[in-house]
């Protein structure tokens, strides 16, 4: 069975700092940004840097972790972004390209925002177990600094721009249980881009979004997998914004402490959020079973389970 | 708390009804509703953005209301005499 073997990760190194900002002549509160908003920064790709640039940056990572990755027994890659390199082809195929993966190797692009991971995480282990791979790569990088509106406080205080890898193999370790899903097709335009235009939010939107049905994604999830909360070690919830951890861990009772808040100096970084999380605790040998939920633009919620084997 | 609106001649909704859904719903407001103007903006009383959906989010699941787009967006219920009457119409339907 497949699992997750490693992760690698890029971030930038510029940072937007946020307590400095002002939109239409008017300063921020930095209290609010620090302990409400949560992000005190955002990291922001530098000109010129783009989805597969940071790919390829989050693959050498990954490389360094791993040590003994062979590039020729990749057998299938998945990006999940909805800012890719150009609007056809898919990013996955310039990678290939890139990493000089094999020729054989299987590459697609899935169009997801903040529930991408989850996704992405069953539809490449699907594919893989299905077709037989023992190895396979996931992509998450969706750099929203390309569409965001700087004189949009609403999300420019909020997105950061990084990408991340999971490398999934035979020998992962770490393995998903049952994942649910809720999608709300008729609010599509609550996270919305037009064509050549910026993102648009309504964050109150989607704040309720997450409070009703993402929690109730959430508690399908934990149904499904037959777990309560004292059957998890760890929750790691999409970082969209340190206030929405604390009211989804509040009415659900969790404690805080299992609900961490990690994106403070880099935001949210859509897709990337929770692999940049799990990064952190893949050697923590005291965390066994994680519960990941992420929920935004579709509107769209995922949440599964994943455990040591 | 679970406010059933139903028929005419139930308590009207009050002040202390919405600062103990708030309490029972640990909201942790920013700001003191008691203390505030009913009939001065939320907004402009030092109530934050985050706050104010998270007060209106909870005021729609505890008296089973929707706040429709078009109300939520023109301010029809940005101040706490105006949500009072809002939800207390309601009642009276």
């Amino acid at each position: 069975m497949i699992g997750i073997e490693e992760i690698g990760i890029y971030i930038p190194d510029y940072r937007q700092m946020n307590g400095l900002k002002s939109y239409q002549g008017e300063k921020v509160d930095p209290d609010f940004i620090k302990n409400k908003v949560g992000f005190v920064s955002t990291a922001r790709k530098a000109e010129g840097e783009n989805t597969a640039d940071m790919c390829q940056k989050a693959f050498h990572n990954l490389l360094s972790r791993v040590g003994d990755l062979d590039v020729n027994d990749i057998e299938c890659i998945c990006v999940c972004t909805q800012n890719g390199e150009y609007r056809m082809p898919h990013t996955s195929a310039i990678l290939q390209d890139r990493l000089s993966l094999s020729g054989r190797c299987a590459a697609f692009d899935i169009s997801l925002a903040c529930s991408g991971y989850i996704y992405g995480l069953g539809a490449i282990q699907s594919f893989m177990e299905f077709n037989n791979f023992s190895k396979g790569l996931l992509f998450t990088c969706d750099p929203y600094s390309k569409i965001l509106d700087t004189e949009d406080k609403g999300t420019d205080l909020l997105f950061g721009d990084a990408a991340t890898v999971t490398l999934l193999s035979t020998k992962g370790s770490l393995k998903m249980g049952k994942s649910t899903f809720y999608t709300k097709g008729a609010s599509y335009d609550v996270a919305i881009t037009h064509e050549g235009g910026h993102l648009l939010v309504d964050n109150r939107k989607i704040f309720n979004f997450v409070l009703r049905e993402g929690m109730d994604t959430i508690q399908r999830c934990m149904k499904s997998n037959q777990i309560t909360d004292k059957d998890v070690d760890v929750y790691l919830f999409h970082q969209a914004s340190k206030y929405v951890l604390d009211q989804l861990g509040r009415r659900m009772n969790i404690a805080s402490e299992k609900v961490p808040f990690k994106a403070q100096t880099y935001g949210n970084t859509v897709s990337s959020s929770l692999p940049l999380m799990l990064q952190d605790y893949l050697e923590d040998d005291g965390i066994q079973s994680f519960f990941m939920c992420a929920f935004g633009a579709g509107l769209s919620a995922a949440a599964t389970v994943l455990n040591r084997a | 708390m679970d406010v059933k609106m139903e028929g005419p001649g139930m308590e009207k909704v009050t002040l202390q009804d919405i600062i103990e859904m708030a309490e029972k719903a640990k909201l942790d407001l920013s700001v003191d509703l008691a203390k505030m103007d009913p009939t001065g903006k939320l907004l402009e009383q030092g109530m934050d953005s985050l706050d104010y959906a998270n007060l209106l989010f909870e005021i729609e699941d505890t008296f089973k209301i929707e706040i429709p787009d078009e109300e939520y967006d023109v301010g029809k219920w940005d101040t706490i005499e105006k949500i009072l009457e809002n939800i207390n119409d309601g009642c009276d339907q």
